[in-house]
């Protein structure tokens, strides 16, 4: 019996991209033009969950082209400076069948990259130009070559970023290395790039990033006034729709919820730590403030807030290199500049946090290689913290609710 | 002041009264027969009785236990983690580390002087660890769950259960019963299993003495004496430790009480979660 390879060309036709069933308009004028902060919200979780991608498809349908990226970080100022949509792909989501990639795909390995690979191999990613896939860890790194022999000869890119932020060669690398991707880009944009271009697209993302950094700051001081829910929603709609529209959307939902009135509660003010890759459920995230905690930093949706606006020269390429090397937050998976240990602990001082929350995705060595140097500083300081693991397909949270109201309780009845 | 704490477990409702947060003034237990609102309610209602009380003359009732988001009757509610710990102090003052063999999971627990939770951890979807494992054995074996101790503590050869799924564990016992192993032999076999994941559970957080064993199982002398052998340590037990649970939530509605100067305390406006 021959072996036939798992590729998006084996799929069988009934398994063909299937039209979203909200149907975005062109303009994206939903999300500019939406009634209130609930309705955005609302609709931002509809689209986020949808796995057909209905953002994309509204964008792609008059012929423009959308490039995919994965976690955790991609210069995609350079994708949108040649007219193209890009989007973070974070995997399929809780809801989504595994029934392909599983055979390329250990099982040991994350929930995100079987998802991805699934999305693939079942046309929800069709609507994409090509995928870049930053090297992250080796699950990544491998996964793009999965999808290089998988993905129907679709352009798949692995970008390099340099693992050492210090050394003199670290600028020239990553110099060389973007122009490596812009010259794949421009196959996939039919043009090519310039400079011009980039500064432009490099002062709208300065503008979004800005807001993102202003959106955070509010819930670090004010954290009744959004929860830790519609945050992240409100983040990673931002890797979904063109980032002019959800600079509109920040800039009405910020002017908004400076206005909402909400009681303030008997909250432990908390850090979540370790999900920079894959996103915890929306459910588990949830649950981190209904057992009583405020969420005042976090690493969610890293690709947005790797590094902040970025001050502009005459070299928009070497600007975004040295914004990524030097600019990045103060944490583990960006750089630090001192000690992980002390890294945590500075982050816990800065936020005035009372806790930390870990939520490391299963799988995930790099968080779990974190988890282990944090946790020991943090027991050093008796600063209380706790690990929850997640995947993409949890179901029940009754022994995460558990573990969670025990930290809280042994914050609050001290 | 009098305060009540309502234990809902999987297996069985424990409640007690406590006045100022230092006196037990009456306990009460029952089996929850899966219905768990009703068991709490028949619990406060015989505690009540009991105690010669009015119902308005309790302040607060704190609920905990798996069950504790379905009692009513509740002012607030806590985990059986936290529950546990703070009652396991009342009870033994010098208790710094809580190993809790429950019907449906088992936790190890480090806590301060005050009973104040550390570290924890807990078996994961799993009932080989647990007393839900050993009612189950009770069923194979044909012993009452009440009498397996005290038999286990006649071994003279004591048999390896060496899965570490339950499921698996029952097939191992079964094929002993098919060997005719004297049945105190199996008997003490299934407590070392069970002492054993608990001492991994304990090792996790840090041992630091006094243990005391909290649960269904601190009538087991079987349970107590596995655990002596396993981890080289004396496992404070006390028949009380029983209602552990209910204590500390006893305790902890009297500190929720005291904190809001003697104010009734609200539930919190979503139902769950702390307010």
């Amino acid at each position: 019996m021959t072996r036939v390879p798992i590729t998006i060309d084996n799929v069988g036709p009934e398994e063909r991209v299937v039209v979203p069933a909200r149907r975005i308009s062109d303009d994206f004028s939903e999300f500019t033009q939406a009634r209130s902060l609930d309705d955005v919200f609302a609709l931002a979780r509809e689209v986020i969950e949808d796995p057909t991608m209905p953002t994309v498809d509204a964008w792609t349908r008059s012929g423009r082209h959308a490039v995919a990226s994965f976690p955790v970080y991609t210069p995609q100022e350079l994708v949108h400076s040649l007219g193209m949509l890009p989007v973070t792909v974070q995997g399929g989501g809780e809801g989504y069948e595994i029934t392909h990639a599983d055979a390329p795909l250990g099982s040991f390995l994350c929930s995100i990259s079987k998802s991805t690979l699934e999305m693939a191999l079942t046309h929800q990613l069709d609507r994409f130009s090509g995928f870049v896939f930053p090297y992250i860890c080796d699950v990544s790194r491998n996964l793009e070559g999965i999808f290089a022999r998988t993905w129907g000869g679709r352009p798949t890119y692995m970008l390099h970023l340099p693992q050492n932020f210090d050394t003199s060669a670290a600028v020239p690398f990553l110099l060389a290395e973007y122009r490596r991707l812009i010259e794949q880009l421009e196959g996939m944009a039919g043009r090519k790039f310039d400079a011009a271009d980039l500064a432009a697209s490099i002062k709208l993302f300065n503008r979004q990033r800005e807001l993102v950094a202003q959106l955070a700051t509010l819930k670090r001081t004010q954290p009744w006034r959004i929860t830790a829910v519609e945050h992240y929603l409100l983040q990673r709609l931002g890797t979904l729709i063109p980032r002019e529209v959800h600079v509109v959307v920040l800039e009405n939902a910020i002017r908004e919820l400076a206005k909402r009135e909400r009681k303030q509660r008997d909250a432990v003010p908390v850090l979540i730590v370790g999900p920079f890759c894959e996103q915890p459920t929306i459910d588990l995230l949830q649950l981190v403030e209904d057992v009583g905690c405020y969420v005042i930093g976090d690493e969610l949706q890293m690709q947005t807030r790797w590094h902040g606006p970025i001050k502009p020269t005459n070299d928009p390429l070497r600007d975004l290199a040295e914004a990524y090397l030097k600019a990045g937050l103060d944490i583990g998976v960006c750089r630090t500049p001192t000690t992980k240990e002390d890294a945590i602990i500075d982050r816990v001082t800065s936020h005035k946090a009372g806790g930390v929350i870990f939520l490391t995705a299963k799988f995930c060595e790099p968080a779990g290689e974190d988890l282990v140097l944090y946790r020991r500083a943090l027991e050093k300081k008796t600063i209380p913290s706790i690990q929850i693991e997640f995947e993409e397909k949890s179901s029940g949270y009754e022994q995460s609710r558990l573990m969670l109201e025990t930290f809280v309780e042994s914050i609050l009845f001290e | 002041m009098i305060t009540c704490g309502v234990d809902v477990g999987a297996g069985s409702t424990k409640a007690v009264l406590l006045e100022d947060g230092k006196r037990l003034l009456a306990t009460t237990w029952l089996p929850t027969k899966g219905q768990t609102s009703v068991a709490a309610k028949t619990a406060i209602e015989t505690l009540t009785r009991d105690a010669n009380l009015l119902p308005d003359e309790i302040a607060s009732i704190c609920s905990t236990g798996f069950g504790r988001y379905s009692v009513e009757e509740r002012n607030l509610q806590v985990s059986d983690i936290t529950s546990s710990a703070r009652g396991a102090v009342f009870l033994h003052p010098a208790a710094r580390h809580v190993l809790d063999i429950g019907t449906q999971s088992s936790r190890a627990i480090a806590i301060n002087e005050r009973g104040r939770v550390l570290k924890f951890k807990m078996n994961e979807k799993c009932a080989a660890g647990a007393g839900r494992f050993v009612e189950r054995c009770s069923k194979y074996l044909q012993v009452p769950p009440e009498d397996m101790g005290a038999r286990a503590c006649l071994a003279t050869n004591p048999r390896t259960i060496s899965s570490v799924c339950a499921v698996l564990a029952e097939t191992e016992i079964i094929n002993y019963i098919a060997e005719e192993v004297p049945v105190q032999d199996i008997l003490m076999g299934i407590f070392m299993s069970l002492a054993e994941r608990g001492h991994a559970l304990m090792k996790n957080v840090g041992i630091q003495p006094d243990v005391v064993l909290v649960g269904g199982l601190v009538q087991s002398a079987g349970m107590v004496e596995a655990l002596r052998r396993t981890t080289g340590l004396e496992v404070h037990v006390d028949p009380r430790m029983h209602h552990a649970a209910a204590i500390g939530a006893a305790m902890l509605a009297h500190m929720r009480l005291e904190k809001t100067r003697g104010g009734t305390p609200s539930m919190p406006a979503s139902g769950r979660g702390m307010a």
